[in-house]
């Protein structure tokens, strides 16, 4: 059925809903936009921000695949929240809270643990390549870009699964689902020609973040006011000032966040109908969404001409090579980008593990020198 | 004889010179020695002395000559604090925005239009072996601040510029027996450190091994020693900043202690030291002075003079600029300050 058709169909929304829908747009998002902006300027609070993103990719996967099972039932998933959930009693007072803490923490975890071996050779090649050329002892000059190169090789080959796993664990809040690499792969595999859009998403919004990087290195040039500012008028600056990129932060976040729900719940859905994936491989949680809409069905495609599997098999080997290069390009820009960002701005340790697209949402950096 | 040989001739034939050039000291050392306290300090790691990273620098230097502890660069878009572009500030006395040479793309292929020190010496008769600039290693784009497009100077009055790839082109060229006294150091130097280039000291300390060796086998009038390697803070790591600094202070000592030793030098030479642009102090970032990108303190730096007539354990504070480096070396040596903007540092003699 067309979505066009679906809506004609659908009954007219009672008037409270559509108040309820206006107010929601005019005050609940704005809100809710206002205070993931407030939470993206500390460490602790991108966790619950990372929670709370978490849980709204979550609902984008179960929304994917209640629309294909054609929406016989309303849909039915909590609206994540910042404080309170759809709990009732007590337990809903801080049920959202508590919800975005554990699931942000256990998934920044776990996209730590897959980013670390990428991000300490980084971190050991940029240190010792550079001590190496300082001290010249280029006997060894291979080691710092090697161990570079290998740490970007790897990143890349991270990023080709992480934005699925992300939206794996966040669906069925399960550690060992972010961790099934096989799975991962087929659904990548299944909806390869989405790895490019997604690359391209980060890479293209990793622009202007590695510009807010930037910013505060070139802000004293030709500008003496910032050299007799006090500390505590100095942390002001850095607050308005990262305070700004948190806003649209907290926003880049949620819509890759949401793109990768979709390019997973969608590849799921394709691996599923192709019997790539069976349902005993299926998570419970996805078992019983899959089950609860029918999408369990496999489709039969051996009655396919000769000539058209042939064709269908050449484009997709074409575009398969095509979408590796580009997409691993895409991610390679990813990774330059860091390394342009901590040419010029250079943040021990954490600029080299945090990638605040990717990892915690932490879109503010204040020096040691300025911390109270 | 060029124009400015032959004005340089009717000037002295009339008991002018050097006086008509420039402001002269009373007591003239005829050599100078200016080492390029680069690339890129702040006055907080190198003269002043509760935060300072350079020891010798302090508490021995210091109290024998004069120090111009308020020296700036000038201000505006067009005035950069880069090495290539302070240390042509340094050469020639003008502050411009010096352009990339032709054809070459990364860098800082600078050429200038305006002469030189190293220029005006070669054209009052100094041979190319008394007047040496000395470069880092991996600082191929400075091989070339021995000359400028000047119409009446420009390469044919170019000075030497003496470095680990100079040493390699040396080699390259058949090591030449001829009575060139550079090439005839470039021989005991290989005879004494091998051709490996693995031997000898590294980065920064090379150069001070170089200026020991030049210093004692050619006893130039004019050498520039242009240390660099605390710039490696461009990446990130702090340490090089601190490694870097701490190494131009021991070469600082060993060169001090060259030219004290050599009676030929001893009562003969000028010593400056002065930085080819400060660093950032950007207490926005983690590491403040990984740059030099044109805040306040990249462009506060400072300028010390050592020798004979230079009044001992003197700071001025008033504020001067670091184009004045040139004029006042310009009249030390009897040249004319050319096309330089600065004036003369008069309290240097008086």
């Amino acid at each position: 059925m067309m979505a066009a058709e679906r809506e004609a169909e659908a009954p007219p929304e009672a008037p409270t809903t559509t108040k309820r829908g206006t107010r929601r747009w005019l005050v609940g998002v704005p809100l809710a936009w206002f205070i993931g902006a407030v939470l993206c300027t500390s460490f602790a609070g991108g966790l619950v921000a990372n929670g709370f993103l978490y849980r709204w990719m979550a609902r984008a996967s179960h929304r994917v695949w209640w629309r294909e099972g054609g929406q016989t039932e309303p849909f039915e998933h909590d609206r994540p929240r910042w404080l309170m959930s759809g709990a009732t009693g007590w337990r809903g007072w801080l049920g959202g809270l508590t919800q975005n803490v554990s699931v942000g923490v256990s998934g920044a975890f776990q996209s730590f643990m897959a980013l670390i071996p990428s991000a300490a050779l980084w971190m050991f090649a940029w240190r010792y390549g550079w001590d190496n050329s300082f001290t010249k002892g280029y006997d060894l000059r291979w080691i710092g870009p090697t161990l570079g190169l290998l740490g970007t090789a790897l990143f890349v080959g991270t990023m080709w699964l992480l934005p699925l796993a992300q939206a794996r664990h966040a669906t069925t809040r399960s550690w060992r689902a972010f961790w099934d690499v096989g799975m991962l792969a087929t659904l990548a595999k299944t909806r390869w020609i989405d790895a490019v859009p997604v690359a391209a998403a980060y890479a293209l919004l990793g622009i202007p973040f590695t510009w807010m990087w930037m910013i505060p290195v070139f802000a004293p040039t030709n500008n003496d006011a910032f050299a007799s500012m006090s500390p505590e008028e100095l942390r002001g600056w850095l607050d308005g000032y990262y305070f700004v990129w948190a806003v649209l932060g907290f926003a880049a976040t949620f819509w890759l966040k949401w793109l990768g729900a979709r390019w997973y719940a969608r590849a799921l859905l394709g691996a599923v109908r192709g019997g790539a994936i069976t349902r005993r491989q299926l998570h419970p949680v996805e078992a019983a969404h899959f089950d609860a809409g029918g999408l369990l069905a496999v489709r039969d495609l051996s009655h396919r001409h000769p000539l058209v599997r042939a064709a269908d098999w050449t484009a997709s080997t074409l575009g398969r090579a095509t979408v590796v290069v580009v997409a691993s390009a895409l991610w390679g820009l990813v990774a330059f980008q860091l390394f342009v960002g901590l040419f010029f701005h250079y943040r021990p340790v954490v600029g080299w593990t945090n990638q605040p697209l990717i990892l915690v949402p932490v879109f503010k950096y204040v020096p040691p020198g300025l911390r109270p | 004889m060029n124009r400015r040989q032959l004005l340089v001739s009717i000037a002295a034939s009339l008991g002018l010179a050097p006086t008509a050039f420039a402001s002269a000291p009373a007591r003239a050392a005829s050599r100078v020695v200016l080492v390029r306290y680069g690339g890129g300090v702040r006055r907080r790691e190198s003269i002043q002395a509760a935060t300072s990273w350079s020891p010798y620098l302090v508490h021995d230097l210091l109290p024998q000559g004069t120090l111009f502890r308020n020296m700036e660069m000038g201000t505006g878009k067009e005035i950069q604090t880069s090495h290539g572009q302070g240390t042509l500030f340094l050469l020639t006395g003008r502050y411009y925005n010096y352009k990339q040479e032709q054809g070459t793309v990364l860098g800082e292929h600078f050429v200038s239009p305006f002469p030189t020190l190293l220029e005006l010496m070669r054209a009052q008769g100094a041979a190319p072996h008394e007047v040496v600039v000395l470069n880092g290693e991996n600082r191929p784009q400075e091989e070339h601040f021995t000359f400028s497009q000047h119409p009446d100077y420009g390469e044919e009055f170019q000075g030497s510029l003496l470095s680990k790839k100079a040493f390699e082109q040396w080699l390259a060229a058949g090591r030449p027996e001829t009575d060139d006294p550079i090439s005839q150091m470039w021989a005991k130097w290989q005879a004494y450190w091998g051709d490996t280039g693995t031997l000898h000291p590294r980065g920064d300390r090379l150069l001070t091994e170089l200026s020991l060796w030049v210093l004692e086998h050619l006893q130039p009038r004019f050498l520039m020693i242009n240390y660099n390697d605390c710039d490696y803070v461009h990446w990130g790591n702090p340490e090089h900043y601190k490694r870097g600094v701490t190494a131009m202070d021991h070469g600082l000592r060993q060169i001090v202690a060259a030219i004290d030793g050599n009676p030929a030098l001893r009562d003969d030479t000028l010593l400056v030291v002065a930085p080819d642009c400060g660093r950032d102090d950007n207490r926005l970032l983690a590491v403040p002075f990984q740059h030099h990108f044109g805040d306040r303190s990249s462009r506060e730096v400072f300028a010390y003079f050592r020798g004979p007539g230079v009044p001992r354990g003197r700071v001025i504070d008033r504020a001067c600029q670091q184009v004045d480096v040139m004029p006042t070396i310009a009249a030390q040596l009897g040249l004319p300050k050319a096309e330089a903007e600065g004036s003369a540092l008069d309290e240097v003699w008086a």
